[in-house]
């Protein structure tokens, strides 16, 4: 208590320490994510308009209002980019969420050998870049290049076609499977990990097989982890470009704007229409905070609904 | 919740009793195998990087595709004379991105998770909002922006350019809080406190070490993901030697009518650059601690 | 608080912050960045009178490649004649790549002094102000290069490139196994049709060549043999003939042949079109003269068994071609030091030196010196033994009288009509009602944008 003096310190001093921890993340984010959001929103309401007549007056940039959303949500290409991506989405989000579960459980399986080696392994593809892992699943695709091609040559069957229209979707699947359910096991292996085993002891003694320990015990207690997982991959997939990017010139049935982003970066880049780019990120940007926000409601409240 | 879990066992008690004899012994073989096939269908596709990798551009096409080819040393000769080794300049700008920037915002995002998990403070909730809606702003959109801003400074082009945008990381920040809200113990800053220890110092030398294993995981997330950065680096630079490997060896998928293609060059250069990743995550492996990503939605 | 700043207003109050970090950041990067090149001039200083000092030109190329022995002689020739002038090359990829980067450099006010772009994307980067009009700076060098060759640089007859390679259309084939399944070379694209028809009756497996739905230079040009003109303007108003009939004769030509599956749906240059050229599958690609390299570069096995003819045409004896690809080298409206770039740009184009250089790049020169070296010079390594190969491609050029002009939104009908032509030619659906949806995709770019159109 004779510390009055020395207590109104720091009292004084935390007012201001977290924002001197703050400020390197605020003033970089401020110049490289919200002045550049800022600028991308002002661009989403500017476009070219051509300035003085004849065949090649030069383009001027004015303000055009809506027009560029206008145009962003009537356009049926980018419309139907986005049916895609959520097509896309139900073959993939479950499918490496579903592995990722499986793996982690049975890497939690007591007993189990080759448990380093296997986890590394399913790990591994998370360090190969997005851009190289779909060149080279699409060297894996291709008719004169797959080994499973070849091996159905080899028994005379007829050449595979990855890129053909349901199977094109199970293909892109099969990469983003392939890349992220190594990082998606990690998470949910790690979050079993951190589950007293006491809570399962029981059970066991019980002669509870470790299959119902699995199901009943725990994948309710990874609940959470799932649900994270769940939604990064959502955020993911809405943001897909990469894998169709690169495949698209190798295949006839990948359009240049088959995902809305790849649509995104048509405009931005190749048709030199920032505005319309911008406009299309902001409605891609809201509908995946939308989507992200219901999800997390809706999951919230089932797998938290007890304590919360 | 735990209520429920304690009943479970009790429930299904026949069901349980009935599978004993045939499930415990078997299991665990069943799981091998299937982790197994697992390992193997991660691991095939690198494989395959090697062996393609080996092979000539005449045996890319017409050889089976797991098949070793006869020009390791030669694809490895081309790429290395390419350009005079152009591509190992591009090897060592990429370890500077991405080491470099994966370092500094690694650093950034521990004081911002570390404020705003442990100090309360008015805005801080506005600020982590803020900094979470970052994550889902496609990065395509804010290239263009982020140049003309660069540009507007004179970095366009530089090194810089490309290593100041990497260092914030909204998701970085996130994890950091959420590794500060389960490491740190607020009992232990309060001690350090009342001994008189500066908030720095605290920092520096208790929160820091704490939150290594955290740490490590956002160094390793942010690294990946700057070496795999391809627009970024596109649009900021145009000078060659400043490139990084990604651009690099889009350069290679030459594009101009009257240019050929450098398929062999590529994969080998792709395998190339994969090594360093896959190094760096089997030494980090052993820090790798993603439960605090499953803590994250307690916090 | 704080005294008055004695500094000029400046734009926005962010880049005033931005300003200042950028301070506190330059005095690091000073510190830890000696590799740093000096760069081509202080941001502030504009001008494009001729410098007095030391220029160093930045250029964008893909046909200098940086380290390539052979550029490097040709840029350290151009430094030896002008000590004054360093070139400094950088390859920021293709026509596509380099327009996109063009237009976000001109915006920030931080532009190379030269750019590479293919001939159809020039207009677009023209009519969004980035080029620079170099009438002026090349006139002296004007009688370097043929009429028809200025032509696809020359809008209201003002300059805004330097032609450096052309594409002679032709049509590239196996000399050997056309002969082998009996085919014979069409001079006409009736006789094209006959020969894919003969070609895949022999061996199932193999086609005459692939259908690319993304080579719209490829599908404009032919409509150009058949009269067609996609784009063209009287200096005010456009006009888009890519619904006219004849170029709907050309559309219903392709699908005849989809349809009859003698062409291969397949895009060119994947590793799956390569692996089909190294075994013979595709037989032949109609492009220009600058395809032998090309396929030299993925298929060099075959060497020694193909050749080159002219193009088949519509009507036979007809010999009138457009161009197909190449590029020029143009000169930003920001370049700092315009008069030594236009100078550089002019003496690699059109001098006599530098056309004749360009031939040791494995590139087709558009001046006349190189083309007139051509015709002495070895046959491209993929037909050694077609000794005629340079004549037969000069031969071309000479019957390349139709101009063809490219819009302003090309890259817009680019994409458009790709995607609706490859799900046409999967889904074996109309090819006509795709140009008809170009068309109309590409007067709704342009009226959106403000220009007139014209029926």
């Amino acid at each position: 208590m004779t510390a009055n003096p020395a207590g109104r310190r720091p009292r004084l001093r935390s007012a201001a320490t977290p924002w001197l921890f703050a400020t390197p993340a605020i003033v970089l984010f401020t110049l490289f994510l919200i002045i550049p959001i800022g600028y991308a929103i002002y661009l989403s309401f500017r476009g070219f308009r051509i300035d003085g007549g004849g065949a090649f007056g030069r383009r001027v940039q004015t303000f055009v209002g809506f027009d560029n959303y206008l145009a962003a949500l009537t356009d049926p290409e980018y419309v139907a980019g986005l049916g895609r991506v959520l097509l896309y989405g139900l073959f993939s989000i479950p499918s490496v969420l579903g592995l990722a579960l499986l793996f982690a459980l049975l890497l939690d399986t007591p007993r189990v050998r080759a448990r380093g080696f296997t986890r590394t392994a399913i790990f591994l593809p998370y360090a190969v870049p997005g851009v190289i892992a779909s060149l080279l699943w699409g060297f894996l695709y291709l008719p004169s290049t797959s080994p499973l091609n070849y091996l159905a040559k080899q028994l005379h069957a007829g050449p595979l076609d990855f890129f053909s229209f349901p199977t094109l979707y199970f293909s892109l699947a099969n990469i983003a499977l392939w890349s992220g359910v190594g990082f998606n096991m990690i998470i949910i292996f790690t979050s079993l990990r951190a589950i007293p085993t006491s809570i399962y002891e029981a059970a066991r003694i019980d002669g509870a097989s470790e299959l119902q320990i699995a199901w009943r015990i725990k994948i309710p207690l990874v609940a959470p982890a799932l649900v994270l997982t769940g939604l990064f991959s959502v955020i993911g997939t809405l943001q897909l470009y990469s894998e169709p990017a690169t495949l698209r010139p190798m295949s006839t049935t990948i359009s240049s704007t088959w995902v809305p982003l790849m649509k995104i970066y048509q405009e931005a880049f190749m048709n030199d229409n920032l505005g319309g780019a911008a406009a299309a990120s902001v409605v891609l940007a809201l509908g995946i905070l939308v989507l992200s926000m219901l999800l997390l409601r809706f999951f919230q409240r089932r797998t938290f609904g007890d304590n919360a | 919740m735990s209520a429920t879990l304690q009943a479970a066992p009790r429930t299904g008690d026949r069901q349980f009793r009935r599978r004993r004899r045939s499930g415990a012994a078997r299991r665990p073989r069943l799981a091998l195998i299937v982790l197994l096939l697992g390992a193997l269908y991660c691991l095939a596709p690198v494989i395959w990087v090697v062996a393609a990798a080996s092979k000539t551009s005449r045996e890319l096409f017409t050889t089976f595709s797991f098949a070793p080819g006869s020009g390791f040393f030669d694809n490895l000769a081309n790429l290395s004379a390419y350009g005079d080794g152009q591509f190992w300049q591009w090897g060592l700008n990429s370890l500077l991105y991405a080491g470099l920037g994966a370092v500094l915002s690694t650093l950034v995002s521990a004081m911002a998770g570390y404020a705003l998990a442990k100090f309360r403070f008015r805005g801080s909730q506005v600020l982590f909002s803020a900094i979470l809606a970052g994550v889902l702003v496609p990065g395509i959109v804010l290239a263009v922006p982020q140049y003309l801003l660069m540009a507007a400074v004179g970095l366009a082009g530089t090194y810089w350019s490309v290593l100041l945008p990497v260092i914030i990381n909204p998701f970085g920040i996130f994890l950091c809080r959420v590794f500060a809200n389960a490491a740190v113990p607020q009992s232990t800053l309060e001690a350090a406190r009342l001994d008189g220890a500066g908030e720095f110092r605290i920092f520096g030398t208790i929160v820091l070490p704490m939150m290594t294993q955290g740490l490590v995981t956002v160094f390793l997330l942010q690294f990946v993901g700057i070496w795999n950065n391809f627009l970024l680096p596109f649009i900021m630079l145009s000078d060659q030697d400043k490139y990084p490997i990604t651009l690099g060896l889009y350069t290679f998928m030459g594009k101009g009518a009257g240019d050929g293609d450098l398929y062999s060059l590529v994969i080998m250069g792709s395998a190339v650059s994969v090594i360093p990743l896959i190094i760096l995550v089997l030494v980090l492996q052993r820090f790798w601690r993603a439960d605090l990503l499953a803590g994250g939605m307690k916090g | 608080m704080t005294p008055p700043s004695p500094r000029p207003p400046r734009p926005g109050r962010r880049w005033t912050m931005a300003a200042a970090l950028a301070v506190a950041l330059t005095a690091t990067v000073a510190a830890c960045s000696s590799a740093d090149t000096p760069s081509s001039g202080t941001p502030g200083t504009s001008g494009t009178e001729a410098a007095k000092g030391p220029v160093t030109l930045q250029v964008w190329t893909w046909n200098l490649k940086g380290n390539d022995p052979r550029a490097k002689a040709i840029i350290d020739k151009y430094h030896q004649e002008n000590p004054n002038v360093t070139i400094k090359l950088s390859e920021v990829g293709g026509t596509a790549d380099t327009a996109s980067k063009l237009l976000a450099a001109d915006q920030a006010g931080d532009t190379p002094d030269v750019a590479q772009v293919e001939y159809r994307g020039l207009p677009a980067l023209v009519v969004a102000g980035v080029v620079k009009d170099i009438t002026a700076d090349v006139a002296a060098l004007k009688s370097g290069i043929e009429p028809n060759i200025w032509a696809l640089t020359t809008f209201n007859n003002q300059v805004y490139g330097v032609p450096q390679d052309i594409g002679p259309m032709m049509f590239t084939y196996r000399k050997d196994l056309f002969d082998k399944y009996g085919a014979k070379v069409p001079t006409t694209w009736a006789e094209y049709a006959k020969a894919a028809e003969q070609i895949h009756k022999k061996d199932p497996e193999a086609y005459i060549a692939s259908f690319s739905a993304a080579q719209l230079e490829f599908f404009a040009a032919q409509a150009a043999q058949a009269g067609a003109q996609w784009w063209s303007n009287d200096g005010k108003a456009w006009k888009v003939g890519i619904d006219s009939e004849p170029s709907l004769k050309t559309a219903d030509f392709w699908e005849d042949l989809v349809k009859r599956d003698l062409v291969k749906v397949e895009p060119l240059l994947t590793p799956e079109w390569n692996a089909q050229v190294n075994d013979g599958k595709l037989l032949s690609w109609a492009a220009a003269a600058w395809a032998p390299n090309v396929i030299h570069s993925v298929a060099p096995d075959t060497a020694g068994k193909w050749e080159s003819a002219p193009l088949p045409q519509w009507t036979a004896g007809d010999p009138a071609v457009p161009f197909l690809g190449g590029s020029a080298f143009l000169v930003p409206a920001k370049s700092k030091h315009a008069k030594e770039a236009a100078a550089f740009a002019a003496w690699l184009g059109a001098s006599d030196e530098g056309s004749k250089l360009q031939l040791s790049l494995d590139i087709y020169p558009g001046g006349n010196a190189g083309r007139q070296a051509t015709l002495s010079h070895e046959p491209p390594k993929l037909m050694p033994q077609q000794k005629d190969f340079y004549q037969v491609a000069d031969q071309v050029i000479k019957n390349t009288t139709i101009p063809v002009t490219w819009g302003p939104n090309v890259n817009v009908s680019q994409t458009a009509f790709g995607d609706a032509l490859n799900k046409a030619a999967l889904n074996k659906t109309s090819f006509r009602e795709v140009y008809k949806a170009t068309q109309q995709a590409v007067v709704a770019d342009l009226q959106k944008s403000g220009y007139t159109v014209t029926k």
